[in-house]
């Protein structure tokens, strides 16, 4: 009994500084922050009492609430890119006010407040890297399409696939191990055109935050990252649009008020015109019998509906839908009957979120989330042919895909300056459709229909967590834990992931970071390592395949340097159970096989250093990153069981991204990255073996290799640069940019094989695939 | 503003003239361990043939030009339960024979072959006898299947029990002899849990252990002339587990060539002391008439 008494009152003493009962009379001050232009809620704004010095962040809706004693209050709020907006007041009952801040016009103006509130060394986060959308759109880009994920690529840590592809290896893990949310939904396939652009329209997003390590325990269900990027809401001040023509695609979006204040709307979409451009050249070769539909293009629409009820409530709409379709139609029609043929694949996503923002109180604030997510792929081939009376007829058809949906809810608590609460709860129902062909013939009046490949998998997975953001002066920590369960076909597996970051202020303005996450995965991604493919398959744990999980410290030190520059220097350990990998000589194409006998589970690890610093204000910004990593996988039936390097094992990484405002009309941008080869896998000796034909025996060259990635490609470097002519026209604004990919034309390696030299030697052949290419487009905004 | 335009012209004038035709494709420098070249031995021995053979060569570097040098002083050995059971004798371009003048015993035994010649280290291998797994029936029923393409085919039914308690791995074969000649058909796969090895199929028992089972084929009659007499030998072999490891990995290898997203291919061997193969199998045959 008298422990139990004694346990109460510890807990009532634990409790009491989070839900502020102390002597003096305080008061909570609570609301949004906003672009006053289009009312766009600021994520992760400052606000800050400059009396007090306590202060706070928005969080992903602009919500923020901060609890001060009564006195007089200096209260300020900035943001990047914004001019700071202080206002003084007596702080005597709770108080809701919106800041509406303005964009700056000459960013030096704010720098000397913005340098006080928004310093790396304050935030208790580490591993976690936020572009702005406005750097992502300056960047130089493969043809001039903007492209979110390759702006992440340049971020330390984290590596792309092979050449121009978007693929995300966040500190040697593999792509399947992000988690790509847009708008809080799961987009399962981030790729056009085989990866060589993402489904990202840049004109449609608001911002992109990355993390990489000291995961909060909100976050969950993967190992490596989770990428945020969240669309416009829509201008609630009045209607605005822009667009872009370029060598690939082109983009329009729109947005403005339904009800200025209310309602508002965004609407963006992109289209490829390859097609369009083609069809009349393909149907000027054709006879006049002929007829010939080409389908080769792809696009994306964004739309978003922001609804404000009152200040406590507000509803979000928001959906996505892209594809890729590529395919052609013939037809010859000739006396009496014809030829047809019909083939192509299509794959792409839709999502679809609603989100109900709900303000329950000052210091209680609930969002409410319902998604839909579909990736499908669907491959068909088929020829059809009538002569007279008679018709026959046959059709392939491949499909597979993934579809979610989900439920969450989350709560922001934030009793006082010292303590920033978050829990909530979230359930997923995946129907996993793993690839299946069906056969249709029909001959002479005799009809057949087969279906080959794997079934459907239900499964259901679901998560609750808890974490606090507390505030003890130079001390900081977010302490939480996220728990995760997956029910798939009777089996059910859990777990419980402990989560820990700390931040302690040291002298001259110097912290240090650490963190500790363990995280788990019920979701694979069957891939080739070198192509985003639309026939990769994600697949869910099962009895056999076990959920991947990892643990992983990070420790790091931060600071702001020159008023202007933020440094971080990390040190990581991550280390993966139950990784998944295609078996020795398994073809990631095929339907001859269950998925489950073509995989294997192993061990992976990872660790390095990585090196950031970055600019974000003034006439020049980017960043100087540099990773040193090492990265491992070890499988019992690959390579004998010896642990070898991942293929994007990469010893040295250097990224340098550069914007400079030559004048107001002007502005250089520039991009150089370096990093060393891929491992690979290569021949290393050979003989014949003997195979039989008709009446004989030949021999057959055959190749043996050796241990699996133990060479290396030559080293990766790149320039990219462009240049943009911005004008101010009478009705809109207009920027020329003229870029240009690789622009010193090195030939970097794409794949490396055993043949032949011009002398007619054996050697090793490298094949590149991008030379320098030059891209213009024309922007446009009104 | 002009001047920057000019600029502009230059730099990408400079830049797209450094664009020349090696770029796609270079010779690199990539320093590959010295190979010390191995023997490499296929034999895959059928029982119920009359000849033992055996395929000896040896391994090169990947980078040395030319082809491996001939072969032909080789010792070449096959044991039976530990005991010599014949020596081959060098026929032709690395190839070793012995013609027994009989079948090739199919009673359970263990087989070793063991391969030595000068200048190389001596090789061997050991391989269990597969159980004898007859042909219940066969049947032939001609265009009786759409193959997976959706083309009509002529179809041929095996029909076998599987021996319990062990795994088992087969391979089927149909051959014809028509008029003055004969030939081994491709055979097209109609049913989906067997694999197709280029022009060979495998089939597993794990869907079907211990169980009778009838394995669907399929062939294109092409060359059948409707007017003409042929026979139909219908082969069902039971092959040992090296057999059907090292043909997958020789077919994927193959699918793999010049595929450079493929990966990578392991030839499966079982040969100590350097490269290759040995194997055994049963073969049961049954002939149709039509």
């Amino acid at each position: 009994m008298k422990s139990t008494q004694h346990a109460l009152a510890l807990l009532f003493v634990f409790l009491l500084p989070i839900l502020g009962f102390s002597q003096q009379k305080t008061f909570t001050i609570s609301g949004y922050i906003e672009d006053a232009a289009s009312g766009e809620k600021l994520i992760a704004a400052n606000v800050f009492d400059l009396n007090s010095l306590e202060g706070t962040v928005s969080n992903t809706y602009g919500f923020f609430s901060l609890t001060l004693p009564a006195d007089s209050v200096k209260l300020a709020a900035s943001y990047i890119g914004f001019q700071t907006l202080a206002s003084n007041f007596y702080l005597q009952k709770d108080t809701v006010i919106t800041f509406k801040l303005n964009a700056s016009i000459a960013l030096a103006e704010v720098e000397v407040v913005a340098e006080k509130l928004e310093r790396i060394e304050e935030n208790t986060q580490m591993s976690r890297v936020s572009v702005p959308i406005e750097q992502i759109e300056s960047m130089p880009a493969l043809l001039g399409e903007v492209d979110v994920l390759k702006s992440l690529q340049l971020l330390p840590g984290i590596q792309g696939g092979g050449e121009g592809q978007n693929g995300i290896y966040v500190r040697g893990g593999s792509p399947d191990q992000n988690l790509i949310l847009l708008d809080g939904v799961p987009v399962y396939n981030v790729s056009h055109l085989l990866g060589f652009f993402s489904v990202f329209n840049s004109d449609a997003i608001k911002n992109v935050t990355l993390t990489k390590g000291g995961f909060p325990a909100r976050y969950g269900g993967r190992l490596s990252s989770i990428i945020e990027i969240n669309m416009k809401e829509g201008n609630m001040q009045e209607l605005h649009g822009e667009g872009s023509i370029g060598l690939i695609a082109s983009r329009l979006t729109l947005e403005g008020p339904i009800v200025k204040d209310k309602t508002s709307f965004m609407i963006s979409g992109r289209r490829t015109y390859a097609d369009l451009l083609f069809k009349p050249v393909v149907q000027a070769q054709a006879e006049p019998e002929e007829d010939v539909k080409l389908r080769m293009y792809f696009y994306d629409l964004n739309a978003k509906i922001n609804h404000k009820f009152n200040d406590k409530h507000r509803l979000f709409l928001s959906a996505y839908s892209g594809a890729d379709v590529f395919g052609v139609r013939y037809t010859d029609n000739f006396n009496g009957g014809y030829y047809k043929t019909d083939g192509g694949i299509d794959w792409g996503n839709i999502t679809a979120a609603a989100r109900w923002n709900y303000m329950i109180s000052n210091k209680l604030f609930a969002n409410t989330t319902v998604t839909h997510s579909r990736f499908r792929f669907d491959f068909l081939a088929g020829v059809e042919e009538k002569d007279g009376e008679e018709k026959d007829a046959y059709s392939a058809r491949y499909f597979s895909g993934i579809y979610d949906w989900a439920a969450k809810v989350d709560f922001d608590y934030i009793p006082n300056p010292k303590h920033y609460i978050r829990f909530g709860t979230n359930v997923t129902h995946h129907t996993y459709e793993p690839g299946a062909l069906v056969f249709n013939a029909e001959f002479d009046g005799e009809k057949l229909d087969t279906t080959l490949g794997s079934t459907n998998t239900n499964a259901t997975e679901f998560a609750v967590y808890a974490e606090d953001d507390i505030n003890l002066g130079a001390l900081k920590m977010n302490i939480g834990v996220h728990a995760s369960g997956f029910l798939v076909d009777g089996t059910f597996y859990h777990s419980v992931q402990p989560r820990i970051g700390l931040r302690y202020l040291l002298g001259n303005d110097w912290a240090i970071k650490a963190s500790f996450s363990t995280m788990a995965q019920y979701i694979n991604l069957l891939t080739n390592e070198s192509l985003s493919l639309p026939t990769d398959l994600w697949v869910p744990s099962t009895r056999r395949i076990k959920p991947q999980t990892s643990w992983q410290p990070a420790i790091g030190i931060a600071k702001t340097l020159w008023k202007e520059y933020e440094f971080s220097l990390e040190g990581y350990y991550k280390n993966m159970n139950n990784v998944i990998s295609y078996r020795e000589g398994v073809s990631f194409l095929g339907l001859e096989n269950d998925w489950q006998d073509k995989v294997t589970q192993g061990k992976g690890e990872s660790y390095g250093a990585e090196i950031f610093l970055q600019k974000k204000t003034g006439k020049t910004t980017g960043w100087l990153g540099y990773t040193l990593s090492w990265t491992n996988r070890q499988f019992d039936d690959i390579n004998g069981g010896k642990t070898y390097p991942f293929k994007y094992d990469r010893r040295h990484d250097v990224e340098l991204v550069v914007s400079h405002q030559v004048s107001e009309k002007i502005k250089l941008s520039g991009t150089w990255v370096y990093g060393t080869g891929n491992s690979i896998t290569l021949p290393v000796y050979r003989y014949d073996i003997p195979v039989q034909y008709d009446g004989g025996f030949g021999t057959r060259e055959v190749e043996s290799i050796g241990d699996k990635n133990s060479f290396r490609m030559n080293s990766y470097h790149r320039l990219d640069l462009s240049i943009e002519f911005y004008k101010k026209k009478k009705r809109f604004e207009r920027t020329w940019v003229i870029g240009a990919y690789n622009a010193y034309n090195r030939p970097n390696p794409y794949f490396i094989y055993d043949g032949r030299d011009d002398d007619g030697n054996r050697a090793f052949r490298q094949v590149s695939l991008f030379p320098i290419i030059p891209s213009v487009s024309y922007n446009f905004k009104f | 503003m002009k001047s920057y335009h000019f600029i502009i012209i230059c730099a990408f004038s400079f830049l797209l003239s450094s664009c020349d035709e090696d770029f796609f494709e270079q010779t690199v420098q990539i320093d590959v361990p010295e190979h010390s070249p191995q023997l490499a031995v296929t034999s895959q021995l059928v029982a119920g043939d009359s000849s033992l053979w055996a395929y000896v060569t040896h391994s090169q570097g990947i980078l040395e030009n030319g082809q491996a040098d001939l072969i032909d002083n080789a010792t070449v050995e096959i044991y039976k339960d530990g005991l010599l059971l014949e020596s081959l004798s060098f026929l032709e371009r690395g190839l070793y024979l012995k013609d027994l003048g009989e079948a090739f015993s199919d009673a359970p035994a263990e087989y070793q072959l063991k391969v030595s010649a000068d200048g190389y280290d001596p090789v061997e291998a050991t391989q269990q006898m597969p159980t004898a797994v007859p042909i219940i029936s066969a049947t032939y029923d001609p265009e009786g299947a759409l193959d997976i393409d959706g083309e009509r085919v002529d179809e041929v039914s095996i029909e076998f029990e599987d021996p319990a308690g062990e795994e088992n791995y087969y391979r089927a074969s149909v051959f014809i002899q028509t008029g003055n000649w004969s030939q081994e058909v491709y055979l097209h796969q109609l049913d989906p849990i067997a694999e197709q090895f280029d022009r060979d199929q495998y089939l597993k028992d794990n869907t079907f252990a211990g169980k009778k089972y009838t394995w669907r084929v399929g062939f294109y009659p092409w060359f059948l002339d409707p007017n003409t007499e042929y026979k139909i030998f219908v082969r069902l072999f039971a092959v040992s587990r090296d057999q059907y490891f090292y043909e997958r990995s020789v077919y994927l290898a193959q699918e793999a060539d010049d595929n450079p997203f493929a990966e990578p291919v392991i030839i499966y061997g079982n040969m100590e002391g350097g490269q290759g193969v040995f194997s055994l199998s049963v073969k049961s045959e049954v002939v149709i008439e039509p």
